[in-house]
Order: C-alpha cells, then structure tokens, then sequence
C-alpha cells in the first residue's frame, strides 16, 4: 500500500518537472517499484552489518571533534562533484591552479554523466601527487581529518540496487553528536549523522582518498600501501614527484626496502647508475633475499660496463627466484644484454 | 559494428592512437630493471606475475571512454595515468563502475520519500 501511496505522491510531483525528467522519472519508478517491495520485506532483516561509528574511540588528548574550516568549496556543475571533490583536495596538496572546470576535461566522462575512480586517482598523478587510498575504516578517516587531511569518498546515496554515486570531501566530525561534515555538491558545510554517511559510505565500497602535499604521507599509511601508491608515478615516470615520495617514505618507514629499490629504480631511470647501485644494496641489506634488487643491481652493473659482477648479480637473482617468472632466467638476459653491447 | 568508411578511418585513427600509446606506457619497461610496482604486487599477489602476460586492454578501454564522448588525445591521457589494474577494472566493464556524479531532483526527492517510508 505504501508503494502505491509513494507513486502516487511521485505522480504529483512530476506534473512539476518538464517532459525529459518526467521521462527518467518513469524509468525510475519502474526500477524502484521492483526494488522497493523486497526491500521492505528485507527490513526486518538489515542488520547483519555491523557499523563502525559506535565502537569509534578518540585518542587520549586528541579532540573530539574537529573541522577543517580553511578547506576551500568548489560548489559543483552538474554531474560534475568528481572534478569539484578532486579540486578541493588537490588545492589543499598545493596545486595552484587546480580548478573543476579544468579538471573536468580530465575526470568527467559524459558517456556516463560522471567520473571514474580510476579517472580521479589519474588525474592526482597527472598534478604529480600520490593520491592514497585508505583502508576502509571510519577510524582512519577520522585520524586523517585530525591530521589536517580532508578526504575524498565515494558515496552512494541511493539503495545497493539502485545505486546514486556521489563524490564529496569529508572535512570534519563531531564524536559527541556522532556527526560527519562534508563538502557536498552545492553544499559547503553539509552535516551527516556518522550512521547515515557510514551507510552511504559502506555502499560505495568504503572508498576513500587523501593526497598530501609532495614529500608528506597520510597519517595511517602503510609503508607497502603507500610505497605501491608511488611506483604508479615510478611506471609513468614522473620522476621529481616519485623521488619525492619514496625519500619521504625512506625518512618514515628507514627499515621497509622498497623505498630504497624505488629511488634506486629512479637513480637508474635518469642514468645515474653509481647511485642506483648504492640504492640497490641498501635494499639487499635490508631484505638479502629480495631477487629484484640483485636483478636491478645487476643491470646497473651492466650499465657500467661490469659485467663479471652483473653476471655474480645475475646469478644472485635467479638463485633467490624461488619460482618467480621474472628472475628465473636473469643470466641469460643480462649475458644476452652484455653480448648486444 | 558496421564498416564503412567512416568506421574504418574511426578504426584507422585509433591504430595511430595506439602507437603513439606503445612510447607513453609500456607497463613498466625502463631498459632491463624489474618496476617497484611489481615487486609490491609479487609480494601481495602471486597471481599478478601471470597477468603480465595477459594483455591488459589499454587499447579497448581508451577506445571505450573515446565512446563516451572523450576526445581522443584526452583518452590516452587517461588511460597513461591509470595502473595496470585500475585499466583491467575499467576493461571488465566502465559502465558497471560507479561513476560519482549528481543527485537531480527527482532522485532526491525519491530518496526523502524513502527515509520517511522507512522511518515511519
């Protein structure tokens, strides 16, 4: 009965839209009116997730509530909360010129009448940014909020079947009145309670992005999260920003290798092959049995002309291969290398 | 698909499109030396050494956003800025991503509706 009380009211209100609305309107019901009814005989039974916000604890000494007042609002076009959500952040990571507008040729895919995840984490690396990507936990959301840093997620503000995706920029909380405050769309203070913004964020799979300023790191990163964030800008080689990183990483993590492997890995890229190697064993001193940093050693050998030791290196790898197609044959492609120079 | 001549210039632009792609991501090719991402993605998952020798349809994505009204030279812009596994999420299917756009009016009053049905 309340599904036809609600097309009802529906029907009156589309005599107010114009034609092309009233038509997606229509497609809407249709698609609701076989939603609506399983989900109010699911209602009894919705419980089986188990929310975060209740169990949330603030740090001892930290405040309970926080809010980042200085981020600037770019309110949106239509469709456009990507570019605008993508703006806000970059702005704030010290690109000067970050503008929706412009970043709408870069995220916006009209096809679709919205942006990709995969378009606005591109286009961080295309302002030489590391854009991360933090692990789904409202916890860390808000330690990244108490940490300066606003954050950019995914919501979806309709149903799991009939979903309304949705970017905005989280920019503070209140753990006494459990609320979220958001820079949403056209909204520059948009206020959500942690139970409402937890739903619609869990719907949109928990997703949730900080970029920080070049050379700092999002307070909850983690050294192999934040590292693989930097060898993207590693393989697309936009090297100022990958070294960058990678020492912040060195001076944050001194212990975890692969900084090192990535700055050597850049060293070799810009053909500074002495620096490179001395990258590449402070890897092997850290992580001996690591085949990648004796297979990049050996081919800063190479480099040098070295090739006894390149083939010592070689032979290093391929011993530490333990089944990884990428070293099993390291001899044979350094010694075919060395044959071709 | 219908091939005339406009598809087979379409067709011919983007084999152009293509090699012009092959000198701006080679995956992570730099001249002998293993990528850091690689490692990364050896020590997490064993499985991505395989996907290696899968192709990972840069080609096809680019050819898809070029579909949805994104101009050429931008496409590939696109699609050097994305992972490898960013592409092949995109790949298996941009139009079931969730694509963060808008609200409109109906949908928001549809939604209010709802939360007053549900609060009821």
């Amino acid at each position: 009965m309340w599904v036809w009380a609600l097309r009802f009211s529906l029907s009156f209100w589309s005599f107010f839209f114009c034609a092309k609305e009233v038509a997606r309107l229509v497609t809407s019901w249709a698609r609701l009116g076989a939603g609506v009814i399983p989900l109010l005989l699911l209602m009894g039974g919705c419980a089986s997730y188990s929310h975060q916000y209740p169990t949330l604890k603030s740090p001892s000494g930290e405040p309970r509530q926080q809010e980042l007042e200085d981020t600037p609002f770019h309110p949106q076009a239509a469709w456009q909360c990507g570019p605008a959500a993508l703006a806000t952040l970059l702005e704030v990571s010290g690109v000067a010129d970050a503008d929706p507008v412009d970043l709408a040729a870069q995220v916006y895919l009209p096809g679709l009448r919205g942006s990709l995840q995969s378009e606005l984490l591109g286009a961080a690396r295309r302002a030489d940014r590391v854009p991360y990507r933090l692990e789904p936990r409202l916890a860390d959301l808000l330690e990244e909020i108490r940490a300066g840093y606003p954050v950019l997620v995914l919501q979806n503000l309709g149903l799991s079947f009939w979903p309304q995706w949705h970017y905005a920029v989280v920019i503070g909380f209140d753990m006494d009145a459990e609320e979220i405050i958001l820079r949403s769309g056209r909204s520059p203070r948009r206020v959500m309670s942690f139970r409402h913004f937890e739903r619609t964020w869990r719907l949109g799979g928990h997703w949730a992005l900080v970029i920080a300023r070049p050379g700092d790191i999002p307070a909850t990163a983690t050294a192999s999260r934040y590292v693989e964030a930097v060898s993207t800008l590693e393989a697309q080689q936009r090297r100022e920003a990958a070294i960058i990183a990678y020492t912040a990483a060195a001076v944050r993590w001194p212990t975890y290798p692969l900084s090192y492997l990535g700055l050597g890995n850049m060293a070799y890229q810009k053909a500074d092959y002495e620096g490179a190697e001395a990258y590449f064993h402070m890897v092997i001193e850290l992580s001996p049995d690591e085949p990648a940093a004796h297979y990049n050693l050996a081919w800063t050998y190479l480099r040098q002309g070295r090739t006894s030791e390149a083939l010592g290196a070689a032979r290093q790898a391929e011993a530490l291969a333990s089944g990884n197609a990428r070293y099993t044959d390291s001899v044979r492609a350094i010694s075919e290398a060395a044959r071709s120079e | 698909m219908i091939y005339n001549a406009a598809r087979r210039y379409q067709i011919g632009l983007m084999m152009m499109a293509t090699l012009l792609m092959a000198t701006i991501t080679p995956g992570y090719a730099f001249a002998g030396v293993v990528g850091t991402g690689s490692v990364i993605a050896d020590e997490s998952d064993a499985l991505s050494r395989d996907a290696l020798i899968e192709s990972i349809g840069r080609d096809d994505v680019r050819a898809q956003l070029q579909s949805m009204g994104v101009s050429a030279e931008e496409a590939i812009e696109r699609v050097a800025a994305m992972t490898d596994a960013e592409v092949r999420a995109l790949a298996a299917g941009i139009e079931d991503l969730p694509a963060g756009a808008d609200v409109g009016v109906g949908v928001a009053i549809l939604i209010v509706l709802l939360v007053v049905l549900f609060l009821r």
